[in-house]
């Protein structure tokens, strides 16, 4: 089966390149990529490390979908050809290797770090069979791949604004009743440049491997800034 | 408040209609009514505000308009929408 | 300074628009519904007894009304899993009122 990869570096210009891999059965999209580099081609640049899909290094688009390569099976895929491109919307550096460093940068920018009100005790657990605990726990498996930065459509037409990940980050923030400094984070992703610039199309859902749905969490973040400016803390 | 505008004006309309009224004599009715043209000055303002603001994302995020320019042209366009509601109305009610 | 390249899908390509899903063509069919609404009314209110006009007008606004009333319902915390039904309910609810209202509207 044919293997088209995008290939580029620095300086030079962008192309697909085809390379031909014997495909065997189990196969995936990353022992397609693993195969090429040893036989065909040492230079082609991708990232991964767990191969098991845990990790989620190895997020590319597919066949024009966001997918982990470790957990694609060629066979799953319909057509004779694999098209894999590098995530959209982070810089590359090289080939399938993106910077993920603008993924951690909106998370920094909506306040991802937990700020623990004063006089909570050593331990200050949520409850098992609280609303708190399940609306947290619908979100807060995220491992940070960024496929589903890849897959939102508003995060390539405005550069402010912080995306899926990092919303959905803040609303497990937001919800969380040890946490400190929720009226500035509710602040913080108000508006065109947070969470008012999703418009619910759900790719983000549709793609995240560990069936997190941002798309609710920001549903989430909108209810509390209409309830903070409803009570004027906005 | 939009879907209440549209709902009533599709029902009285559809009234006016099955009542066999023609056009002239639906003039006939409207003309001069204050509560009809207090109605439709609600209908046309609801509409011009809805659009503009539906109207924005658009603009920012197919076209790349951002800014005061941005929120000007929609205000002007706000404006013109008011305008041809209200020469509409004026015709029904004038 | 290293340069900055960042890939974005290609709308213009096939590939790019390959694995679009109901909830963007959801979201692709209320914006150009709003826009074709904005022609449409404009033309309603220079003539509103131009029975094309009329149709399309009314179309138009079931099937941005309704998928404008999903849109709110998933805001306010329906369970997202359910928005794929709630497409095919907005469009099949447009169309039974669309249909009952033009039969019984008698021109």
């Amino acid at each position: 089966m044919v293997l088209k990869v995008f290939r580029w570096a620095p300086g030079a210009r962008e192309r697909l390149q085809r390379y031909w891999v014997p495909a065997k059965d189990g196969m995936t999209v990353l022992d397609a990529l693993v195969d090429t580099q040893r036989r065909l081609d040492p230079t082609l640049a991708f990232r991964y490390a767990c191969r098991v899909g845990m990790c989620g290094s190895c997020g590319m688009v597919i066949n024009g979908r966001e997918r982990w390569a470790c957990r694609t099976l060629l066979s799953s895929l319909k057509r004779g050809t694999v098209t894999v491109r590098p995530l959209y919307h982070f810089p590359l550096i090289r080939d399938l290797v993106v910077d993920m460093a603008p993924f951690k940068d909106k998370m920094v920018e909506v306040g991802a770090a937990f700020v623990p009100i004063a006089d909570t005790g050593a331990f200050a657990p949520i409850g098992r069979d609280t609303r708190e605990r399940r609306q947290i726990d619908r979100a807060i498996e995220c491992i940070g791949c960024g496929m589903c930065v890849s897959a939102c459509t508003l995060v390539a037409h405005n550069p402010r604004f912080p995306g899926p990940a990092a919303l959905n980050r803040a609303w497990t923030l937001v919800v969380d009743s040890r946490e400190r400094n929720t009226m500035q984070r509710v602040r913080a992703i108000a508006g065109d440049a947070g969470c008012h610039a999703c418009h619910t199309h759900m790719s983000c859902t549709e793609r995240c491997p560990v069936h997190i749905s941002p798309t609710a969490s920001i549903a989430g973040l909108k209810r509390a800034v209409a309830k903070a400016a409803l009570e004027g803390k906005l | 408040m939009l879907a209440v505008c549209v709902i009533v004006h599709l029902v009285t309309i559809v009234y006016a209609v099955r009542g066999g009224l023609t056009a002239a004599e639906i003039l006939a009715r409207t003309r001069g009514s204050v509560g009809w043209l207090a109605f439709y000055s609600i209908f046309v303002l609801a509409v011009a505000i809805h659009a503009p603001i539906g109207l924005r994302p658009v603009m920012t995020e197919w076209l790349g308009w951002r800014g005061r320019s941005r929120d000007f042209f929609l205000l002007l366009f706000a404006t013109a929408l008011a305008w041809t509601g209200v020469r509409a109305i004026l015709v029904l009610f004038a | 300074m290293p340069e900055r390249r960042i890939l974005k899908r290609q709308w213009a390509t096939s590939e790019g628009w390959r694995d679009t899903k109901l909830g963007m063509w959801a979201w692709l069919l209320q914006r150009a519904a709003a826009v074709a609404l904005i022609a449409v009314i404009v033309l309603h209110l220079r003539n509103p007894f131009l029975r094309a006009v009329q149709a399309v007008l009314l179309g138009l606004v079931l099937l941005h009304a309704l998928l404008g009333v999903r849109a709110i319902l998933l805001d306010f915390g329906l369970p997202v899993r359910w928005h794929r039904p709630l497409v095919l309910l907005a469009v099949a609810v447009g169309a039974v009122c669309f249909a009952a209202f033009w039969r019984w509207r008698w021109y």
